[in-house]
């Protein structure tokens, strides 16, 4: 099958729908004059609010969807092609449901909950269109696995080179094999860097300490800044991956909260209105 | 000095491996380097970490440069080796042994804390994903929700339906409700604004009209009668055209539809209606009602309709053409004058209209009242006849009876056929030949003053004949002066809101006005030059029907006057519609 993006997805059926319902939307509201000017309570007011609060059920029901792997309601692709089209719509169809009204009270706090969950969709779709291709870049025939592995490989070779060498060159091998670590905290992850790594200390101490050496010494502590550099390498690329597949996955961790949030500050908004209608 | 040295491995089961060998020399070096005899490959261990010597009978071991040993978890530079004694290398165990018949020292050198394997080590290290750097997305999911659901909804709901605990959660500055408010209320609400149930009474149901009128209780119908009543309203609730939470003044509709929702086609809606239709100023407006005296009487009132010329007649009652007054120059009792508009319309206290013109205050510096001005320069009282003659009469009385000059100039003929009183009394033939003399004198001023001469020249006199009086049956009647305040009394037009433009711009055919009965007002074409209705036309003013009207402003029937055919005490909203 041919590879198909989330954008255009059937001949971009979904943004066709979409802007179908922003143009509707927007001219209802443009024709629209009420007697106390417009809000949520007019009577497009609520057809704008009952169309919003399903869309949201809808949208949020995309979490249920996309673990059914067995459903044959559509495929998932086009979910997720109408989940964002449709979930874009929102911004609108909300907007003009509050009439620009805005104040600190638990309506607004729905809305700014539902721009929050659009915002990060909106990085959510940008990343899931950049960065798998930038993960493939970085890691070429290698996996995080097979990175791990040769990294360990290249401690294995650094300890037995470095035994004939000085202290102060073992002792930055073994700290480099001890202390070296990819990832970390999720900030550490997503800056792809770790400032205080040992691996890249080991580099810049070997050359360092090989301006000091002669003979036999110096041309171990070659080898042993060779190996040490390949590590380097690797280690860049390891975390450079880790780095792109949390900025892949972090926006899910605002998107997925938020929007369980914008569940039930929604519950709280329609029950406020109509009880105190 | 020779030395069996051990070195111990473990096999699979994990029981010692022991591979046997022996070595000469006078000492022995330990270390990782290569030509170390005790050769111990492993980075924890110093290229040359330590030696082993004899030194008085007794062997010791030493440790070289800066590393250390450790016996029994202390760190030591130097111990002597016995058998038993065990000490730690680095990551080796040295452990000394009973030394077999052919060696001096006997050792067994064991690796006791070998290095974690390089992969699994760095995978233990490394969190790779951000669920394992500890982000969480069903924790903060099912938190949020439940503080949300508990904060928003089900605090609010129990406080709403708990009486006594909305009595004193009302108190409070933040109360439960308070994130369900969706605006600022109108400023009159303000006082209630801390108990969302006065107006919200029911659950789930609308405000109900019978709680705006608990307080607004004498508000009459939006309508002249019960029938226009139910006709324009029929079931609209208060709260349909006055939504509340809409900042200080949201609670008065401003937009176009509240006029013409029923203005528009009032024609259509109540067929006996005076009233034009109108729907917005630019499109369909009726021509401006100007309203005007017809007389002096106080209701002798009329609206004209401004295409109407024929009747377009003001009668004030005051005879005052503006062409001589804004001549380019006037003469005055001071010399020459120019006139202006502000010369006599001042601006009000407020700005917005004018104060009245006075004749005191505008008229009199060149208008005087002097009635013998030959002779004095005293005049009559403004306002009065009456008071007009009685000055006149005092005066002439006061000369005849004392027979002196009451000003500079001689009164010539005035002393004529009276006699001096000759520092004697005045006899009563005297007093009374006076009197009569005055009365007469008088009279003939006043004829002169009413009819030809001072008033006649503002005023609209009428000379009265009849039997007795005391002014021997001739009296004048003033016509009293109606002057507008306002020609277009249904509107509001604030005149300081057009300052910038001059008086003849709207007013521009009063300088050549040779009568009082002309009216300037601006029609309905003028406003439309700079006004524009309700939708936005560039370079002009949106004006909705609210920019120039009130909503049956107070004064106004029927916003105030309780219609005819209302029962009293009854407000129209609630005698219309029962108890909804």
């Amino acid at each position: 099958m041919r590879h198909q993006s989330l954008l255009a997805y059937a001949k971009y059926r979904y943004l066709k729908v979409a802007a179908a319902v922003v143009a509707v939307t927007v001219a209802a509201y443009a024709l629209h004059r009420p007697p106390a000017g417009p809000y949520g309570g007019t009577w497009l007011g609520y057809v704008l609010g009952t169309v919003g609060a399903l869309m949201i059920l809808w949208l949020l029901w995309f979490g249920v969807r996309k673990r059914r792997y067995s459903s044959t309601a559509g495929t998932l692709l086009g979910w997720l092609s109408a989940h964002v089209y449709l979930g874009t719509t929102l911004l609108v169809i909300a907007t003009l449901h509050a009439a620009f009204q805005v104040g600190w009270n638990v309506h607004t706090l729905a809305y700014v909950l539902m721009v929050l969950v659009i915002l990060s969709g909106f990085y959510g779709v940008w990343v899931y269109l950049k960065l798998p291709a930038a993960i493939t870049d970085t890691l070429a025939e290698d996996t995080l696995e097979s990175l791990l592995i040769k990294i360990a490989d290249l401690d294995r070779q650094a300890r037995p080179l470095a035994l004939s060498l000085p202290d102060a060159c073992n002792r930055l091998v073994l700290a480099a094999s001890l202390g070296t670590d990819i990832g970390g905290s999720w900030r550490t992850q997503i800056a792809g860097r770790d400032p205080d790594c040992p691996t890249i200390a080991a580099v810049v101490g070997l050359q360092a300490i090989g301006k000091t050496l002669r003979g036999e010494q110096a041309r171990a502590n070659q080898q042993l800044y060779a190996v040490m550099v390949r590590k380097q390498e690797l280690v860049a690329r390891a975390r450079r991956a880790v780095a792109l597949k949390a900025r892949i996955d972090v926006w899910l961790f605002v998107h997925v909260p938020l929007s369980v949030a914008l569940l039930a500050a929604l519950a709280a908004h329609v029950v406020s209105v109509f009880f105190y209608w | 000095m020779r030395l069996r040295l051990a070195t111990v491995t473990r096999n699979r089961k994990g029981q010692p491996v022991r591979a046997l060998r022996t070595i000469e020399g006078d000492s022995f070096a330990i270390g990782r380097g290569a030509q170390c005899p005790i050769f111990l490959p492993d980075p924890r261990v110093a290229l040359e970490h330590a030696t082993i010597f004899r030194s008085e009978g007794a062997t010791r071991l030493a440790a070289v440069g800066t590393a250390t040993l450790l016996v029994e978890g202390q760190h030591s530079p130097e111990i002597a080796l016995a058998p038993g004694s065990y000490v730690e290398v680095g990551p080796y165990g040295v452990t000394v042994e009973v030394p077999p018949p052919d060696a001096d020292l006997a050792l067994a050198v064991e690796l006791k804390r070998p290095l974690p394997d390089d992969l699994a080590d760095i995978k233990v290290r490394s969190r790779m994903s951000l669920t394992a750097a500890g982000l969480a997305k069903r924790r903060p999911a099912w938190m949020l929700l439940g503080a949300l659901l508990l904060l928003f909804l089900a605090v609010p709901v129990i406080n709403a339906v708990i009486p006594p605990l909305r009595e004193v959660t009302a108190k409070f500055p933040w109360p439960p409700d308070l994130p369900w408010n969706p605006g600022p209320l109108a400023a009159g609400h303000a006082g209630i604004a801390h108990d969302c149930r006065v107006c919200h009474e029911l659950p789930f149901v609308h405000v109900r009209d019978r709680t705006c009128l608990k307080c607004h209780g004498n508000v009459t119908g939006h309508a002249a009668t019960p029938t226009a009543q139910a006709d324009l309203f029929g079931d609209t609730r208060c709260a349909n055209c006055h939504a509340d939470h809409k900042g200080e003044t949201g609670l008065v509709r401003s937009d176009a539809g509240l006029c013409a929702d029923c203005h528009g086609d009032l024609k259509r809606r109540l067929p006996d209606t005076k009233l034009a239709d109108a729907r917005d100023f630019a499109k369909a407006h009726p021509e401006f009602r100007v309203t005007l005296w017809r007389g002096p009487g106080k209701g002798d009132v009329v609206r004209v309709v401004q295409t109407d010329k024929a009747n377009l007649v003001e009668r004030s009652g005051l005879r005052f053409p503006h062409v001589l007054h804004l001549q380019q120059s006037i003469r005055g009792p001071k010399g020459r004058v120019v006139l202006e508009c502000r010369s006599c319309h001042v601006p009000d206290a407020a700005g917005r209209s004018f104060a009245p013109v006075q004749m005191t205050k505008h008229c009199s510096d060149c208008h005087t009242l002097e009635f013998e001005p030959a002779v004095t320069s005293r005049q009559v009282p403004h306002g009065s006849v009456d008071a007009v003659m009685l000055t006149m009469q005092e005066f002439y009385a006061s000369i005849a009876l004392n027979n002196i000059a009451v000003d500079t100039v001689d009164p010539g003929d005035i002393r004529r056929g009276i006699p001096r009183p000759a520092g004697g009394t005045v006899t009563e033939e005297q007093r009374q030949r006076a009197q009569a003399w005055a009365r007469a004198k008088a009279e003939k001023t006043a004829q002169d003053l009413f009819e030809a001469r001072v008033c006649i020249v503002c005023h609209e006199v009428v000379k009265m004949t009849g039997p007795g009086g005391e002014r021997g049956g001739i009296a004048w009647n003033v016509a009293p002066v109606r002057l507008a305040s306002s020609w277009l009394p249904k509107s509001q037009f604030d005149h300081g809101k057009h300052r910038t433009y001059k008086c003849e711009d709207c007013h521009d055919k009063v300088a050549k006005s040779k009568s009082s009965a002309d009216v300037n007002i601006p029609d309905v074409e003028s406003c439309r030059v700079c006004h524009a209705g309700s939708e936005p036309v560039a370079n002009k003013v949106v004006s909705t029907c609210v920019s120039c009207h009130g909503f049956h402003l107070p004064g106004h029937a029927p916003w105030t006057k309780r219609a005819a055919g209302m029962p009293d005490g009854a407000p129209i909203a609630l005698a219309q519609r029962g108890t909804r």
